[in-house]
């Protein structure tokens, strides 16, 4: 079998129907999927920083802070963690998280003032 | 489950809820004959329904099941998340010696539309009310603890209390209507009243 064909078919084995065998309903589909794949990895990356997002909000108001002031405590600190890292901290190591959210309130607590 | 941050989105992690004493539901106007659970069993001409009341005496859960299955969003997680509500009748409940904490909605301010059901019966004043009673501006203070809300349209909500004549305990006709029937300084109050634009 000429050599783009088959490289076709292999990446169509897992598909439906006809085309995992027919080389031109095949052909259309395999199109079809790498650009669906194309547009997944931009898509991919948005996906994720929401959810880390959501979850460092969870995790923010465990400890009665808002996801939007605990970001802007974290910029004003010059703390350069990301989301993700954030994130797994969130789920992963609760007490270092908690610190963090303490030096947070501590910096704002102080930058604004009594009343 | 957001408000855990194990969120993941496409499972459903999030607490179970469980709601007690779901045959006290309360519906309103006459939606016990009116309102109908309809079905349709595939068949052709299969369209089944039952009235609020009958669906009750069937299942007393399934009007809340039903309420809350509308409400949630129409995707792959739907069925997953109905699973997670709980819908007990009475207070009896499977789930005691589990951790469960008691719901407490934010207090909302309801404005009471005087329309088809009255309201509980000690607050209903007596059959026909003198009108140095009725037409007294009505501040916070009474209002808010006779009912036990603020108005958000004090005006509309006066007239409403004068002319409609569910709320005013079965007396059936509206005040405005009886100045025949009043004494001489009930037409004075009523008059002094009516300069002063309730």
């Amino acid at each position: 079998m000429p050599i783009n064909r088959l490289k076709i078919l292999q990446l169509a084995s897992s598909f439906r129907g006809r085309a995992r065998n027919c080389i031109n309903i095949a052909r259309l589909r395999v199109e079809k999927a790498l650009q669906h794949a194309y547009i997944g990895r931009k898509l991919k990356k948005r996906h994720w920083r929401s959810v880390w997002i959501q979850r460092i909000n969870a995790g923010t108001r465990e400890h009665g802070v808002t996801y939007t002031s605990f970001i802007t405590g974290l910029k004003a600190e010059n703390v350069q963690l990301n989301r993700k890292v954030l994130s797994e901290l969130a789920m992963n190591e609760p007490y270092s998280f908690k610190a963090l959210v303490e030096q947070v309130k501590f910096m704002r607590g102080s930058s604004r003032g009594p009343a | 489950g957001k408000d855990k941050p194990t969120y993941n989105p496409k499972k459903e992690r999030g607490d179970v809820v469980v709601v007690l004493n779901a045959a006290h539901v309360h519906l309103t106007h006459d939606k016990w004959n009116t309102k109908l659970y309809r079905w349709h069993t595939g068949y052709p001409g299969g369209l089944r329904s039952r009235t609020a009341r009958e669906q009750w005496e069937a299942d007393p859960t399934e009007l809340i099941r039903n309420a809350v299955n509308g409400m949630l969003p129409k995707n792959k997680s739907r069925e997953a998340r109905l699973e997670k509500l709980k819908i007990f009748p009475e207070s009896e409940h499977p789930f005691e010696g589990f951790p469960l904490v008691p719901f407490l909605p934010k207090p909302r301010l309801l404005q009471d539309r005087g329309l088809g059901w009255a309201l509980p019966q000690h607050l209903a004043l007596v059959r026909w009310c003198p009108p140095s009673l009725l037409l007294t501006p009505r501040g916070p203070g009474l209002g808010a603890a006779a009912q036990g809300f603020e108005p958000a349209n004090p005006e509309r909500y006066r007239f409403r209390l004068r002319t409609s004549p569910g709320l005013q305990g079965g007396a059936g006709r509206p005040v405005v209507g009886i100045e025949d029937l009043l004494t001489e300084e009930e037409r004075r109050a009523l008059a002094a009243a009516g300069q002063q634009g309730v």
